[in-house]
C-alpha cells in the first residue's frame, strides 16, 4: 500500500473537479431545483394523509433530501473513465505505472465523489434544512450506524460500477451502458421512491437484489423505519453483497485483462 | 431558393450518414436503446406504482398524470433525434469543433444540427407514443382525425419550444465555456420537474415556469389542454395562441442568441 500516493490521485481529481466553477453553479442549481420539486410533489401525494406504509410524510421528505445527498457521493462516472481509458488506449500508460490499478481508479473516483459530496451535498443539505426540513436522523446511534451502512454502500456501488467499466474492454465503447446501469439503480434501489410503496411481488423480488442495499437501506436507517435486529441483518446481508461485488469485479478483471487492446495510446 | 436546395442536400446527405454510421456500431445501438428503454418504461412504471399507494397528484389522476409523463417525454424523444446536436453543443464549443463548420459556405447552426441526425433515440418517442395511446384508451378518449391531427400538432409545437429552449442553454456555453451549464439546468426542469403537473408546486415556481422558463408549455399546459383540464396558470384557448406564439418567437430569438453566442466564439483546437 502507498497511501501517499493514491492520497494524491483523490486530491488531484477533487482539484480537477473544480475546474469548471460555472458548470458546478449551475450543477448545484440543478439539484436545488429536483429537491425541491420533489418535496412538493410528495406534499401533494400525501395530501391529508399522515402515513403511508408507516413513513409519515417529515420521514419521506428527510428521505429524499437524505438521498439527493447520498446520490453525490454515489453516482460516480467511473465506467465512463475507464471506458474512456480504453477507448483512447491511455490504459497502456495506467497498466505500465507503478501502482495497483484498481486502487488508482478507486481512488480517483473516490476525489471526484468527495468533491460532489462536498460541493453539491453540503449546499443542498443547507438549501433542503431551509425550505423543505432539515434532515435530522431519527437518532444519533442510528446516524452512526447509517454512517456505516453507507461505507457498505460506496464499496458495492463502486464494485458495479467497476464490473460496468470493464465491459467496455469487450465492446471498446460502451456507449450509454453506464447510464443504462445508473437508471436501473435509481429505479431498483428506492433512491427516488422507496421500494416499500411497490408492490409486494415487487418487494420480495428487491430482496433478493442487491439494489435495496445500496440507498433503501442505508436510508431507512436513517429515519428510523427499522428495528435493531433488522439493522444487523442488513448489515450482514451488505457485507455478503459486497463480498460477492468484489469477487466478481476481480474475477471480471482477470478475464478480461488478456483482452485489453491499445489502440493509439 | 438554390441556397435552401443547397441546405436541404447537404441535410439530406447527412441524414444518409447517420444511417450508415448507425448499422456500423450496433453495440452502441443496442445500449441506447436498453438506456431509452430502461428509463422510459420505469419512468411510467413508478407513475403507476405511486397510484396504487396515493390516490391522486394535486386533481389528476393516474391516467391523466401518465399521459402527462408520455407526452413529455414524447417531445424530449423529438429533440433528440431530429436536433441532438443542439444537445451537446457545449462540448462541441470546448473542443474548438466549430472551426470546420466555420469555413463552409452554409449556416452554421444548420449544419450543426444536420450532422447528427439520431435514428438511435427513436425508440423515446415509439414508447412514448405506445404510453400516449395506453394512457389516452384509459381515459376512453375517441380517436377522430381532427383528434389525432391536433395532438400531432401540439406535439410538433412542444418539441419546437423544447429544442429552442436547448439551444439557448447550449449557446450559453460560448460565453462560459463549459459543457452543461445551463441546458442540464434547464433539462432538469423540463424533464425531473415538467413531467408532473405544474399545479403541485407553489405559485412562485409556477410562474417562472410558465413566463420565465417557459417549460410549462412543453408539455404540462398541452397536456391539460388535451385533456379538457383547466388548471394552472394560463387555460382554454389561450393555450393554444400562447404556444404557437412561444414557439415563433422561442425559435427566432434563440437562433438570433446563437448567432450573437458565435461571435464570442474562441477557437480551442486545431
Amino acid at each position: 500500500m502507498r497511501p501517499r500516493l493514491y492520497g494524491h490521485i483523490v486530491k488531484t481529481r477533487f482539484l480537477s473537479s473544480l475546474e469548471y466553477r460555472t458548470e458546478v453553479a449551475f450543477l448545484v442549481l440543478t439539484s436545488f431545483v429536483v429537491v425541491v420539486g420533489m418535496s412538493f410533489l410528495w406534499k401533494a401525494l400525501y395530501g391529508d394523509q399522515e402515513t403511508a406504509r408507516a413513513v409519515s410524510l417529515n420521514q419521506m421528505l428527510v428521505y429524499l433530501i437524505a438521498a439527493q445527498t447520498m446520490n453525490q457521493l454515489l453516482f460516480s462516472d467511473l465506467p465512463e473513465q475507464i471506458n474512456e481509458r480504453i477507448y483512447n488506449g491511455s490504459i497502456s500508460i495506467d497498466l505500465i505505472r507503478p501502482m495497483h490499478l484498481w486502487a488508482a481508479w478507486v481512488a480517483d473516483d473516490l476525489g471526484a465523489a468527495v468533491s460532489r459530496l462536498l460541493i453539491r451535498g453540503v449546499p443542498l443539505v443547507v438549501v433542503a434544512s431551509l425550505l423543505i426540513a432539515v434532515p435530522l436522523p431519527a437518532s444519533g446511534p442510528l446516524f452512526l450506524w447509517f454512517l456505516l451502512s453507507l461505507g457498505f454502500s460506496y464499496v458495492l456501488m463502486t464494485s458495479v460500477s467497476y464490473m460496468v467499466g470493464l465491459t467496455s474492454i469487450w465492446y471498446m465503447d460502451f456507449g450509454n451502458f453506464g447510464l443504462v446501469v445508473r437508471a436501473t439503480v435509481v429505479f431498483l434501489s428506492g433512491s427516488v421512491v422507496p421500494i416499500w410503496f411497490f408492490p409486494d411481488w415487487f418487494q420480495r423480488i428487491s430482496s433478493f437484489l442487491p439494489f435495496i442495499y445500496i440507498y433503501q437501506f442505508p436510508l431507512g436507517i436513517y429515519i428510523g423505519k427499522y428495528s435493531g435486529t433488522e439493522i444487523l441483518q442488513g448489515l450482514a446481508t451488505q457485507l455478503l453483497w459486497i463480498f460477492v461485488g468484489v469477487l466478481c469485479a476481480v474475477a471480471m478483471w482477470n478475464l478480461v485483462k488478456k483482452k485489453i487492446v491499445v489502440q493509439g495510446g | 431558393m438554390s441556397t435552401l436546395g443547397r441546405h436541404l442536400r447537404v441535410s439530406l446527405f447527412y441524414t444518409k450518414l447517420s444511417l450508415i454510421r448507425l448499422i456500423e456500431y450496433p453495440v452502441y445501438l443496442q445500449n441506447i436503446f436498453l438506456m431509452n428503454l430502461t428509463t422510459a418504461v420505469t419512468g411510467f412504471f413508478v407513475i403507476r406504482v405511486m397510484f396504487t399507494e396515493f390516490q391522486a397528484i394535486g386533481d389528476w389522476d393516474v391516467a391523466q398524470v401518465s399521459f402527462l409523463y408520455s407526452f413529455n417525454l414524447m417531445t424530449h424523444g423529438i429533440v433528440l433525434v431530429v436536433a441532438q446536436p443542439i444537445w451537446y453543443m457545449g462540448r462541441v464549443i470546448l473542443r474548438g469543433d466549430f472551426d470546420l463548420l466555420l469555413v463552409r459556405p452554409l449556416d452554421t447552426l444548420w449544419l450543426h444540427v444536420s450532422r447528427g441526425v439520431n435514428y438511435m433515440d427513436l425508440a423515446n418517442p415509439i414508447l412514448a407514443l405506445v404510453m400516449i395511446v395506453y394512457s389516452l384508451a384509459e381515459m376512453g378518449f375517441t380517436a377522430t382525425a381532427g383528434n389525432v391531427t391536433g395532438l400531432a400538432l401540439l406535439l410538433l409545437l412542444c418539441s419546437v419550444i423544447r429544442g429552442a429552449l436547448y439551444l439557448v442553454g447550449s449557446t450559453t456555453c460560448f460565453w462560459w465555456r463549459n459543457r452543461e451549464s445551463l441546458k442540464e439546468f434547464s433539462a432538469s426542469l423540463m424533464n425531473d420537474i415538467g413531467r408532473y403537473p405544474l399545479t403541485v408546486y407553489p405559485w412562485v415556481m409556477q410562474f417562472i415556469l410558465t413566463f420565465v422558463i417557459p417549460t410549462g408549455f412543453i408539455a404540462f399546459y398541452p397536456a391539460s389542454a388535451v385533456l379538457g383540464i383547466e388548471d394552472g396558470l394560463v387555460a382554454g384557448a389561450g393555450v393554444f395562441v400562447a404556444m404557437a406564439i412561444m414557439a415563433v418567437v422561442l425559435t427566432v430569438g434563440s437562433y438570433l442568441f446563437f448567432r450573437l453566442g458565435l461571435r464570442y466564439y474562441e477557437s480551442a483546437g486545431h
